[in-house]
């Protein structure tokens, strides 16, 4: 099982697991390799990257992760981890890498910091820290997609001793936190998580998790959802929880849709909660059973069977490598017909599409990012084009607010903050994050959020008990339409609205 | 608070797709449909549902005089703003669709938009050439129609209103007119 499941290194047993092969490449080529360093040597321990890591790695190996793991990992181990790693991700269709630890940027580059370093002399940097160009150049070579998530920016003791004995040197010590970083490669792109913009310090948080990995956890495990919405969820979340101290900063180049967590036409998955190791008293004929249904399918090697164990077992001990299956399989199908495989198309350059279905007029609107859109030029002189009153501005906030793009609390003066937000949205949309509106952008933002404003909406002129008869025919209206939407946006479009828009 | 949801809930009933002087407003949005549009915009057809024919209406203007097929449609717009609302982006997207109507194939488009603002008339123009534009923007820039479809976008400002009632949605009208094949 172990083997199947994963190869879990630590750097006490190393040498000995690195010799196991596993089946498992058959199943899932998506790797990761997770790093968390809390018991610094030379510095004060951190109270949750161990935590952080531990609880990522479980969570990435219910996503069909094979996962590489080392915690407090000194110098050498690191790098015996990074090639082992290496190794891997030139097979594989997905590459991830986790740390949470120390990070500081000298000279605008990026290094972590192993536990067993001193970090007291220009030459510490280059001898002691780890460069992280080290793992983005083995990621140039992998054919998918690579995702970096470094919750690495805590403020760190190591920056002020070093920044000391680096005066009058050339080597310039960044600020707090980790740079700014780019990664170019030959798949189909990379994205890199810091768990605070760059140059600002991360929380390490009062709880078992820093507010990044708990917003993480939360989200990571959605099902079919690209990584840009569940990122900018986790930025949402994370930004709420630190009363809008940190936003996690997300920068991607993927030309294509990617999915962690794709699971093939199958039920709702219940991976959200599945954060803790499965705690379940199942009984030893209950185990011999399912597993022997996993095996009647494994041997059949239909996904009928693997769908049918499924059914029996939606959150069974086999089920993610049932999905996996399942997906492979479709996959395999799909390409022996000539087809594209599973991978969607990039969703921002779609073309507009405009079947007969669309004429209807109470089908929810969906508006496609164009070529034209992306290049309609968006400044400041296009968004005073827009004639923007300050309860028309208290409802663009609200709506950035309902995309995840957390603003605040709407007031109708578009500050740092909406600026950032909206430069999130467009980033978000394939868009130039030019931090202004455009009409084109206004109608898109206004499509996309339509739902949860309307939701808005009826619980206003609803809870309002107002005698109006107009408002309480377009609540009925709406009310079908929009409820599904409501549970999904709730806590989103509940902390955006407040009870302060428009007054009240 | 009770001004914006009031704006909201107006411009929720009325949107959809008018005819000028006939159809009740309780069937306006039931008659609402793409091949209506289409039916409007044909060259020598007639049509008599929810669609106004040149000099059917004795607000038509000079143009449809002409004898040029025009489109009336309710577009939403929050306001008295140029911003549509969804209803309006709507409209908007069956209209896309009939445009591209092959039996539209050969015509070329021009956007008219009106605008009635009793309160500041002097807005009226300015917020209807920029309805125009809006119009037009976001048939090119979401429906990729581009000036191979459309000659151009005039704001008729409140220079033909259909009635004196500001409340009248057909006052703030866009039309589509086919000025033929080019």
């Amino acid at each position: 099982m172990e083997q199947i499941t994963s190869r879990r290194v630590r750097n006490i047993a190393f040498a000995a697991i690195l010799v196991v092969t596993t089946p498992v490449q058959a199943f899932a080529a998506k790797v990761a390799l997770i790093i968390g360093n809390s018991e610094y040597e030379h510095a004060s321990p951190l109270a949750n990257p161990k935590n952080d890591a531990q609880a990522i790695a479980a969570k990435l190996r219910t996503l069909g992760f094979e996962t590489l793991e080392g915690y407090d990992l000194g110098a050498a181990d690191m790098a015996k981890m990074a090639r082992e790693f290496a190794r891997e991700v030139r097979s594989a269709d997905m590459a991830l890498f986790f740390y949470a630890g120390h990070g500081i940027q000298v000279d605008g580059r990026n290094y972590l910091i192993p536990v067993d370093a001193v970090m007291d002399d220009e030459l510490s940097i280059d001898f002691e820290a780890f460069s992280i160009d080290v793992i983005t150049k083995q990621m140039e070579y992998t054919q998918g997609a690579n995702l970096l998530i470094l919750d690495a920016c805590r403020d760190n003791p190591f920056q002020d001793k070093l920044a000391r004995s680096l005066k009058g040197s050339t080597r310039s010590i960044g600020g707090a936190g980790l740079s700014e970083m780019n990664v170019q490669d030959n798949g189909s792109g990379t994205g890199i998580v810091f768990a605070t913009e760059p140059g600002n310090v991360a929380l390490d948080g009062d709880g078992q998790h820093s507010p990044f990995t708990e917003a993480l956890l939360k989200h990571i495990g959605t099902p079919n959802e690209p990584i840009t919405t569940i990122m900018s969820r986790v930025t949402g979340d994370v930004y709420r929880a630190t009363d809008q101290q940190q936003r996690p900063w997300f920068n991607q180049s993927y030309t294509d849709e990617v999915v962690l967590h794709r699971v093939a036409a199958a039920p709702a998955a219940p991976v959200e909660t599945a954060t803790d190791a499965p705690a379940a008293a199942v009984s030893v004929v209950d185990l011999e059973e399912e597993k022997y249904m996993f095996e009647l399918a494994r041997e059949s090697g239909f996904a009928e069977d693997y769908q049918a164990y499924l059914d029996f077992y939606p959150n069974g001990r086999y089920a993610r490598f049932a999905r996996i299956a399942i997906e492979r399989l479709q996959g395999a199908e799909e390409q022996t017909a000539g087809l594209a495989p599973a991978q969607p198309e990039a969703p921002n350059v779609a073309a507009a599409t405009r079947a007969i279905s669309t004429y209807d007029p109470s089908l929810p609107l969906v508006l496609n990012v164009t070529q034209h859109v992306i290049v309609a030029p968006a400044t400041q002189i296009t968004e005073q084009a827009l004639n923007m009153d300050r309860d028309k501005r208290r409802e663009i906030q609200a709506r950035l607010n309902a995309t995840n793009n957390n603003v605040g609390t709407p007031d109708g003066a578009f500050g740092p903050n909406t600026r950032r937000g909206i430069a999130a949205w467009q980033t978000s949309n394939g868009l130039p994050a030019t931090q202004y509106l455009n009409s084109l952008q206004l109608e898109l933002l206004t499509s996309q959020t339509e739902a949860t404003y309307a939701a808005y909406m009826v619980t206003q002129s609803t809870s309002s008990g107002g005698s109006r008869s107009s408002s309480s025919s377009r609540s009925k209206k709406s009310n079908g339409a929009v409820n599904s939407f409501v549970k999904g946006v709730g806590e989103g479009i509940g902390n955006a609205f407040g009870n302060k828009l428009f007054g009240n | 608070m009770l001004e914006s949801l009031n704006r909201t809930v107006r411009i929720g009933l009325i949107a959809g797709f008018l005819g000028v002087s006939f159809a009740p407003a309780t069937n306006a949005q039931a008659s609402f449909s793409y091949e209506q549009i289409v039916t409007a915009l044909m060259p020598q057809m007639a049509a008599d549902r929810g669609v106004t024919r040149p000099n059917q209406n004795a607000n038509a203007v000079a143009l449809q005089a002409s004898g040029q097929p025009v489109a009336k449609l309710q577009v939403g717009f929050e306001g008295e703003s140029h911003l549509l609302t969804v209803d309006g982006m709507k409209t908007l997207r069956t209209l896309a669709a009939a445009l591209e109507d092959p039996r539209l194939q050969n015509s070329k488009f021009q956007i008219l938009a009106y605008a009635y603002t009793p309160n500041a008339p002097a807005s009226a123009q300015p917020v209807s050439a920029r309805r125009a534009q809006t119009v037009l923007e976001h048939l090119q820039g979401f429906y990729g129609m581009g000036t191979d479809k459309f000659l151009g976008v005039q704001g008729m400002g409140a220079s033909a209103l259909n009635s004196g009632n500001a409340a009248d949605p057909m006052n703030q009208r866009i039309e589509i007119v086919n000025i033929g094949n080019l």
